[in-house]
């Protein structure tokens, strides 16, 4: 009987048998197939290059004639996310409260409503914005509709999490003494879920920040209208100037959320 | 050495306390719980009535089903046959509503404290007003009334905490932290009150504390006391009876000042070797 050496080293990319050889081998046609479908093509990435050098040139030095509708158009963005996030979260609370395991009144009801919460999250933003556009019309109303949307499928998701994540004992504690489960959600579950329930929301305005940027493109109002038509009217010089207020804006909202999550976090190390 | 083969007499450490009291504010009968179809009973015909105002403890080897029993008594637990009654009321008949009714009268004190660590001693203590009252009033102290925030203070001040009312629980010590339970419970006014080896994190000086913390509010107030610990002192020194339960049925039920230490050590020694037999 053959002894295994104990000094052998780890063959970590040895062979493993002619079904792993197989699995590559399709993997890796695969691939090929699909660089081919997804048009990725070497040489007009380097005829490409030069127009590319052509655009960002046209960007330098960003343009100043427009700021004012700008700044306006970067505030109604932010101001989309913002109350696209609030209602969002506002609609999210109760959802969680139904879906979380722990809280939920009935598993079916909790089945459902994470069901429910599943498909806002998988279908993607840019759909909804259409959807949207489609219904209400044109403009920053149908993008903070998407937002909302947006919101209740992330954040469903983690506040219901957040919630199934907390330590049943001081509710359990409570059930003992006949305290009534609305009660003992109240007092006990959702103190401990909070800060990760808040945590949550801050990223979700992050998010929301973002996909509203990309929300303009289709017609949902905000600074992205303002880069499409700028773009389609070759005033590159414009569209440096909004990529710049974007990624200030970006930048700006993901410094606050930091500052408020590491202040709440320290809130809760001095209390525990 | 004690043989192993030796084995407990019928009745060896059981006397006519066992008999039901007229008075009785707990009455267990014929009570059997398992987990699971396909595990034995982890205890089977426990019977025993507690009068009012009287201080019970329950001792017994680990895994003898000592926390199984208190919960079953309160239907934390469902027990799969048996009945509890307290005051004559049966719990194992009631409803969801009544049973919430029911626990507000009881105060039950756990291993581990199970308060709200963020939230300061006094917000956990007004929380034992949530058990006679739902509703906002008992959630926060801003949302109580000044009547309510009174009888919480008092509540800490009988267990000696007035001093870290508005303090984290999460910075408070063990003893402390278990005392803040107490508290809690006495917010309730219970007529009974459990305790599940309260004193298991404690150091000795804070388990004696609090055993005798226990004992005063029980001779004082006439809260009927029924606790579990692992410590025989604590049996013989703090409660008028003790029940021992082991091998799945309840062993002992003898009035404390009839024992002794060396006597309780017998049983858990006998004990041992019997269930390992």
């Amino acid at each position: 009987m053959s002894r295994a050496d104990p000094l052998a080293v780890d063959n970590r990319y040895g062979s493993s048998g002619i079904i792993s050889a197989v699995a590559f081998l399709l993997a890796l046609g695969f691939f090929s197939w699909s660089l081919i479908r997804a048009g990725f093509s070497f040489t007009e990435l380097w005829e490409g290059l030069p127009n590319m050098a052509v655009i960002a040139g046209e960007m330098v030095p960003p343009a100043t004639d427009r700021m004012l509708p700008m700044l306006d158009s970067i505030l109604v963005t932010f101001q989309m996310a913002f109350v696209g996030t609030v209602i969002g979260v506002l609609i999210s609370f109760p959802l969680a409260l139904l879906a979380a395991h722990n809280t939920s009144p009935h598993p079916l009801i909790a089945s459902s409503v994470k069901g429910m919460i599943s498909f806002f999250r998988t279908v993607p933003d840019l759909a909804w914005a259409l959807f949207f556009v489609a219904s209400v019309g044109l403009g920053p109303f149908a993008g903070t509709l998407t937002l909302m949307i947006d919101t209740i499928g992330f954040c469903g998701r983690f506040f219901a999490e957040a919630i199934e994540e907390t330590d049943p004992g001081p509710s359990d504690a409570l059930a003992a003494i006949g305290v009534h489960p609305i009660d003992r959600i109240v007092v006990a579950t959702l103190p401990d879920a909070l800060p990760g329930m808040t945590a949550s929301g801050l990223f979700a305005l992050e998010k929301a920040v973002r996909s509203s940027v990309v929300l303009g493109l289709v017609g949902a109002g905000g600074i992205g209208a303002e880069l499409a038509v700028s773009m389609e009217m070759f005033r590159y010089d414009q569209a440096a100037t909004i990529i710049l207020m974007i990624f200030v804006l970006v930048i700006a909202v993901e410094k606050l959320s930091n500052a408020a999550r590491n202040g709440l976090r320290m809130l809760r190390k001095q209390n525990v | 050495m004690l043989p192993l083969t030796r084995t407990l007499p019928a009745d060896a450490f059981c006397s006519s306390s066992r008999q039901s009291r007229t008075s009785a504010a707990v009455k267990v009968e014929a009570l059997c719980k398992r987990y699971d179809t396909n595990t034995p009973n982890i205890f089977s015909d426990v019977s025993f009535s507690i009068g009012t105002g009287e201080s019970v403890a329950i001792i017994g080897p680990n895994g003898a089903g000592k926390s199984t029993l208190l919960k079953c008594c309160v239907r934390l637990l469902d027990p799969d046959s048996g009945s509890v009654f307290f005051n004559d009321q049966c719990l194992t008949t009631m409803t969801a509503r009544d049973l919430r009714r029911f626990r507000s009268r009881i105060g039950f004190v756990f291993q581990k404290h199970q308060l709200i660590s963020g939230l300061s001693a006094l917000s956990n203590v007004l929380h034992g007003s949530l058990a006679g009252r739902p509703g906002p009033r008992g959630w926060t102290r801003h949302l109580a009334g000044r009547q309510t925030c009174e009888q919480a203070m008092h509540c800490l001040e009988l267990v000696g905490l007035s001093e870290v009312a508005q303090r984290p629980v999460g910075r408070l010590s063990g003893g402390q932290s278990q005392r803040v339970a107490i508290a809690r419970a006495l917010m309730q006014s219970p007529a009974l009150l459990i305790a599940d080896e309260p004193t298991a994190s404690l150091d000795p000086q804070a388990s004696e504390a609090l055993m005798g913390l226990l004992r005063d509010l029980s001779t004082k107030s006439g809260i009927t006391l029924l606790f579990v610990s692992h410590e025989l002192r604590h049996a013989t020194d703090y409660a008028d009876r003790v029940l021992g339960l082991s091998g799945g049925t309840l062993q002992l039920d003898r009035a404390s000042s009839s024992l002794c230490l060396n006597e309780l050590q017998d049983f858990f020694t006998l004990e041992k070797y019997r269930v390992a037999s």
